[in-house]
């Protein structure tokens, strides 16, 4: 006799993301996942529609705000959309500039996705001992912007604020504490048995389905897709680093399955990689103006007289950012669509998802890094109509206890 | 892939249908040797589906932001920025931008799901913002707004 | 003087629920870093619980998004008397740059009441840190008022 019974399941809906926040239904089967449904929008804030009314220098503070955790990232791909479309020249200078913060807010945000990761599986050590490194990285930030998250560097056309002879030994001291620490952490994060336990074969997303869902960065990379903005379209500084290539699981010899721990893989090896291309950049940092024009008044007069259409990219710590700006004789954006890379990577949880544990659903979902600061709270709806609620802790609990279980198996 | 090769082809099989295009290219690096290379090319309505399915003869098209719109009098151009030939060889990326015009009378367009499945969200997107109605989309809900929005849509002018 | 008032108040630990309304995240990162081992809330005993009924305060980031609005008044009727609310960073306070949004509903204080406001975008972890004190002397004052009035 059958004893399984199929039920619906729900997380959210506040659940915070960027651009798209998301509310989980599963159709549940016992403990495996049967059908996944998301529903997006609870945070949604219409920010393409306000940037109508916004000229162009205040859309640049207001897509800071998009996400928290990707604030250089968005405006990047705003400011390389707005040049493209009028011409704008961007200095040697600037553009190296450009790099080093985007680098910079890539390794805050790995150490950050780790921590998070660890969180989800019951690692708590882990947890604060990334967290803690990462500290170093928002010093050195704030250091050089003024500000531990919104940085307010960029301008069209180039940086506002320079990167000065004084701040190269900070830069350099912050490379220098993340190649000691990094051995210790990758060891950590990539060898602990319990985390490969945990991850390995969980949550995967094959190549087909990377090429076929259009996902982007880590989580594409992690599936054998080796797509990364940086490398596939010219921009910024990196046309000048012959050697950079998109890190897949292959860098460590190992096949690319396409899990969670491949997805750790790739986000351990960035972090080498983002040390190496901020030194280079240091080292190569040419002469020269910061921006094409100063100051805010004549950028909006130039912009003003624009007509065109024009289309910024970079590779966000998640994957790909987007934008597609339109101007038309006027002092704010007429038209700005802007894609987050949890906008593309929302879709790939659907076959990650499906057939996987209750318990693995908080590391499966912050896998691809969608900004998870809380899988907050669960509903199951039963047949009968009665309504049970499932919380986060109970949730993190449920986690926690496989962990114990994996644990004593790995001892044992 | 030379974007001259998709021009080509979509001029021999799409013929009359296949109105304008565009190639902008821009020098990047320090000794401007790379090439950032944008392509648009501007078609009509009914051969829409056909045109992506061309796309994909050249490689999986990845969408790359959602769909941007300009208003013009009594038609509305709805813009697919795509990329091709990622992951492929080193700075060697193209972004490939169709245009289709669209009547305000007549606000329909094919979806293409079936050739690129991770487009779903951004066709859902378009119909609540621009109120354009995508034909045979497998899922037609909202995607972000709220229901209590009804019939009004952000997006247009 | 405010070391001296803190140590009077911190009899019992704060436990804290945050819901985020539709902020970028900057804020919640920030609310992560103040009890991670550099800022350490938790030697105050002021902890993150992963439910409403257990918790004292409710920290809400945000310009409340008119999707979520239902839900944050059934989250703050469901925290237990005494509470407070405490909203973390500028579009919480005054919905900031998304004002003109037709998806937002907010500030916070349009749907529930709020006792501290910490203004910055984002607040920084030892700002974040200043107002739960400043939260915690209230709900202080609160619960001995009450007891007054019980008895």
């Amino acid at each position: 006799m059958d004893k399984t019974i199929t039920y619906p399941l729900q997380i959210g809906p506040t659940h915070p993301a960027f651009k798209e926040p998301v509310r989980f239904s599963f159709k549940v089967e016992g403990e495996r996942v049967a059908g996944v449904d998301i529903d997006l929008g609870y945070t949604h804030r219409a920010i393409e529609v306000i940037s109508k009314e916004r000229n162009f220098i205040q859309t640049i503070y207001l897509l800071e705000r998009i996400c928290g955790i990707c604030s250089v990232s968005h405006p990047m791909a705003y400011c390389m959309a707005v040049e493209d479309a009028s011409g704008i020249e961007v200095p040697p200078r600037a553009r190296y500039i450009r790099t080093i913060i985007g680098e910079l807010e890539r390794m805050h945000s790995h150490l950050l996705w780790a921590g998070v990761a660890a969180h989800e599986i019951g690692f708590d050590t882990l947890f604060l001992y990334t967290w803690n490194i990462r500290e170093k990285v928002l010093d050195c930030l704030e250091q050089f912007t003024g500000n531990r998250v919104n940085y307010a560097m960029l301008t069209i056309g180039g940086v506002r604020r320079d990167l000065t002879d004084d701040l190269i030994p900070v830069i350099e001291q912050t490379l220098e504490y993340y190649l000691e620490v990094y051995q210790r952490t990758s060891e950590i994060l990539l060898d602990d048995q319990s985390i490969r336990y945990r991850c390995e074969g969980t949550g995967i997303l094959t190549y087909d389905q990377a090429v076929a869902l259009c996902a982007v960065g880590p989580t594409a990379r992690a599936s054998g897709l080796a797509k990364d903005v940086r490398v596939d379209y010219p921009m910024l500084a990196y046309p000048d680093m012959d050697w950079l290539k998109p890190i897949t699981p292959l860098d460590i010899g190992k096949e690319p399955a396409g899990d969670v721990y491949d997805r750790m893989v790739v986000r351990v090896l960035e972090l080498k990689q983002s040390v190496d291309i901020i030194r280079f950049c240091l080292d190569n940092l040419p002469e020269g103006p910061i921006a094409s024009i100063n100051g805010s008044i004549k950028i909006i007069n130039k912009l003003k007289k624009v007509q065109g259409e024009g289309i910024g990219r970079y590779e966000a710590p998640r994957g790909e950012v987007a934008h597609y700006d339109i101007l038309d004789m006027s002092e704010c954006p007429v038209q700005m669509k802007v894609k987050a890379p949890t906008y593309s990577n929302a879709f790939a949880w659907v076959p990650m998802l499906q057939g996987s544990e209750i318990a693995d659903i908080p590391i499966v979902i912050a896998s691809i890094d969608p900004c998870i600061a809380c899988a907050d709270r669960m509903t199951i709806l039963r047949d009968d109509g009665a309504t049970e609620t499932l919380n986060a802790e109970y949730l993190h609990s449920l986690s926690v206890n496989k962990m114990k279980e994996v644990k004593s198996r790995c001892s044992g | 892939m030379h974007p001259d090769d998709i021009v080509a082809r979509f001029s021999s099989e799409l013929k009359g249908h296949f109105t304008a295009s565009r190639i902008q290219e821009t020098a990047e690096g320090l000794d401007g040797s790379k090439k950032r290379v944008r392509l648009w090319l501007s078609i009509d309505r009914d051969v829409f589906h056909r045109a992506v399915s061309l796309l994909k003869e050249f490689g999986p098209p990845h969408i790359c932001t959602p769909m941007a719109s300009k208003e013009y009098g009594d038609t509305i151009e709805l813009i697919y920025p795509f990329t091709m030939n990622y992951a492929a060889e080193p700075f060697g990326e193209l972004v490939v931008i169709l245009v289709v015009d669209i009547p305000r009378d007549d606000l329909r367009i094919r979806s293409v799901c079936d050739l690129v499945p991770g487009i779903l969200y951004m066709e859902r997107e378009t119909m609540e913002m621009l109120g354009i109605i995508i034909e045979d989309i497998p899922d037609p809900r909202r995607l972000f707004t709220p229901d209590s929005l009804g019939d009004t849509y952000p997006m247009r002018d | 003087m405010r070391i001296r008032k803190m140590k009077k108040s911190f009899k019992r630990s704060l436990w804290a629920f945050h819901i985020n309304t539709g902020s970028c995240n900057a804020c919640d990162i920030e609310i992560l870093a103040t009890l991670m081992p550099r800022y350490d809330a938790e030697r105050f005993g002021i902890k993150l619980v992963g439910t409403p009924r257990h918790a004292d305060v409710l920290l809400v980031t945000g310009p409340v998004t008119e999707k979520i609005r239902d839900k944050v008044i059934r989250v703050y009727e469901q925290v237990p008397d005494p509470k407070l609310v405490i909203v973390i960073g500028g579009c919480g306070s005054t919905t900031g740059v998304y004002q003109e949004s037709y998806a937002v509903t907010g500030p916070v204080d349009n749907c529930i009441p709020v006792d501290v406001f910490i203004p910055g975008c984002p607040p920084r972890p030892e700002a974040i840190l200043y107002g739960v004190a400043r939260a915690w002397e209230k709900l202080e004052k609160i619960m001995k008022e009450g007891s007054k009035n019980a008895s």
